[in-house]
């Protein structure tokens, strides 16, 4: 069967001990494969250490090297200061490297995370069904997230909300309210939270993601794999719909 | 695939289970206000037990642990009623303690209490308190088991904490909830040579590295799974163990085999690796 994971990360982080990292291209790619994953969302963390257009260019360039089915995530900051190819430009140059989404990092990049400081590149995404990433492992806030859905109730969005407990009351919402938003399974910690999910939302809205590596990489297929729903539904989270995602975007 | 290099990562994948038991040593039940809980109840637990292949659940109600009024309703009942399934940890509320009542209970009904389960930090109350020197006492006394909820940098049942009960009550076995997350490096240091104090799993799969580094410092068979359910699910914790870069020997340690050891002391208690 294949799978995918939708939430990886690498490149080196001098903050951060090495233990915690996964710090090449090389690295990442061995540990999929010892996984037995076929592909996934990668981002490098450099876009948010050293530069946005340094980490974008970085995981743009590394991901033609494998030989596993890699798409790459790109980091998005307001266009007021004209960093990163602007909104007209975005989809044509995810299209030539195999960028399948976008993210925001607010944090690391210092911007406020609103619908109008961020309406144009949203406005595109939404219109051509471009993922966005909203991982709150990755600088994002919950609320900063719900403001930017309330505005773009349709944007096609994939959404990880990072949290020690099981979070069923902040996720659900999400689902019900958001016909494009797809839940990462990295943090789906709960006890039974599949079978709940699918029970009341159907198997269209599960993206398997690990948290990799801050999270061990195989940790959450036993819970897709184990779960008590059938196996259409468990192709549908471990590589179905991620790759209807990574497909369904108008890149033209 | 999980895991290439373990042949029990790959049982699972492919078949669906390992082949290997597991002793969960840390759960609760019923409702809690906190967090929604798809399946609380003993029944709903019991699904996710029997498709994980968990033999026992050693659990305290949250019921128990917030509310003083009767531990025995919230154990008793379900313990009897899955006596292959279930034992439980009588709660200490450092805040509501009655020592004499609850070491009765626990005499009364040898084969519902293992021990006893404190959760200092939700109560604010130091681990070393002296309202906790009759249940360590006792403890001592009879060689049960209890389970401490610890946490990297807590005044109450952080690493310190801790060391000043081990000392005192050196006759106790210890099941260290959460193996002192955050502060684990410090935990490893001062108790690398307390044979009688464990490390349990639960939390742990949230920071990649983590297992493999007790298996290191502590070694596998001072290791025990555990999951907090109905919090976390069994195959979180699972694939977790299945991912980290240890034997699958390691493996089996964790999932049973140092639990089926130290379940051996109770006479209600069949060991599976008789």
């Amino acid at each position: 069967m294949k799978v995918y994971d939708c939430n990886l990360t690498y490149g080196f982080n001098v903050s951060k001990r090495s233990h915690e990292l996964c710090e090449t291209m090389e690295e990442l790619c061995k540990h999929m494969k010892n996984a037995g994953l076929t592909g996934g969302l990668v981002r490098a963390v450099s876009s948010d250490t050293v530069g946005v257009n340094f980490g974008n260019d970085q995981v743009a360039s590394e991901i033609k090297n494998s030989d596993l089915d890699l798409w790459g995530a790109w980091s998005i900051v307001p266009s007021i200061t004209n960093e990163i190819p602007s909104p007209e430009e975005m989809p044509k140059l995810m299209a030539k490297n195999k960028i399948g989404a976008l993210y925001m990092n607010p944090e690391a990049h210092r911007f406020l995370a609103i619908p109008s400081v961020m309406k144009d590149y949203l406005t595109m995404a939404d219109k051509r069904k471009i993922p966005i990433v909203f991982n709150t492992a990755w600088g994002i806030s919950i609320n900063d997230v719900s403001n930017l859905m309330e505005a773009f109730p349709t944007l096609t969005c994939i959404l990880a909300y990072h949290s020690l407990w099981p979070n069923a009351r902040t996720n659900l919402p999400f689902l019900s309210l958001y016909p494009n938003l797809y839940l990462d399974t990295s943090y789906m910690l709960d006890d039974q939270g599949i079978e709940y999910v699918i029970g009341k939302f159907g198997a269209d809205k599960l993206i398997h993601g690990s948290g990799f590596p801050e999270l061990y990489i195989g940790q959450q297929m036993p819970v897709v794999k184990c779960a008590d729903i059938s196996d259409k539904e468990k192709e549908a989270i471990l590589h179905g719909n991620f790759e209807k995602l990574m497909k369904g975007a108008d890149l033209k | 695939m999980i895991n290439n290099k373990s042949e029990l990562a790959q049982n699972l994948w492919n078949t669906g289970s390992m082949g290997c038991p597991i002793l969960d040593f840390h759960g609760h039940m019923h409702e809690y206000s906190a967090i929604y809980f798809p399946a609380s109840s003993p029944e709903g637990m019991l699904k996710t037990m029997d498709r994980a292949n968990v033999r026992m659940l050693m659990y305290c109600s949250h019921l128990a642990l917030y509310d003083p009024t009767d531990d025995k309703k919230y154990h008793v009942d379900v313990v009897k009623k899955y006596p292959d399934r279930f034992r439980a940890y009588h709660s200490v509320l450092s805040r509501y303690t009655d020592p004499e009542k609850a070491i009765r209970e626990v005499e009364e009904y040898p084969d519902v209490y293992l021990g006893f389960k404190f959760l200092c930090d939700y109560y604010a109350v130091p681990l070393s308190s002296p309202v906790h020197d009759p249940f360590f006492k006792y403890l001592n006394d009879t060689k049960k088991i209890c389970l401490i909820h610890t946490w990297g940098g807590s005044p109450y049942n952080g690493v310190d904490e801790i060391r000043k009960v081990v000392e005192k009550y050196p006759d106790v076995t210890y099941i260290c909830g959460h193996s002192f997350f955050g502060d684990e490096n410090h935990a490893f240091d001062v108790f690398k040579d307390a044979k009688n104090v464990y490390f349990e799993l639960t939390a742990v799969p949230l920071m990649r590295g983590f297992v493999e580094r007790i298996v290191q410092h502590i070694g596998s068979e001072r290791m025990l799974f555990g999951t907090d359910l109905p919090w976390f699910s069994t195959f979180h914790g699972i694939g977790t163990v299945l991912s980290a870069d240890i034997t699958d020997e390691d493996r089996k340690n964790i999932f049973y085999k140092t639990g089926d050891k130290l379940l051996s002391r109770y006479s209600w208690y069949t060991p599976i690796d008789k």
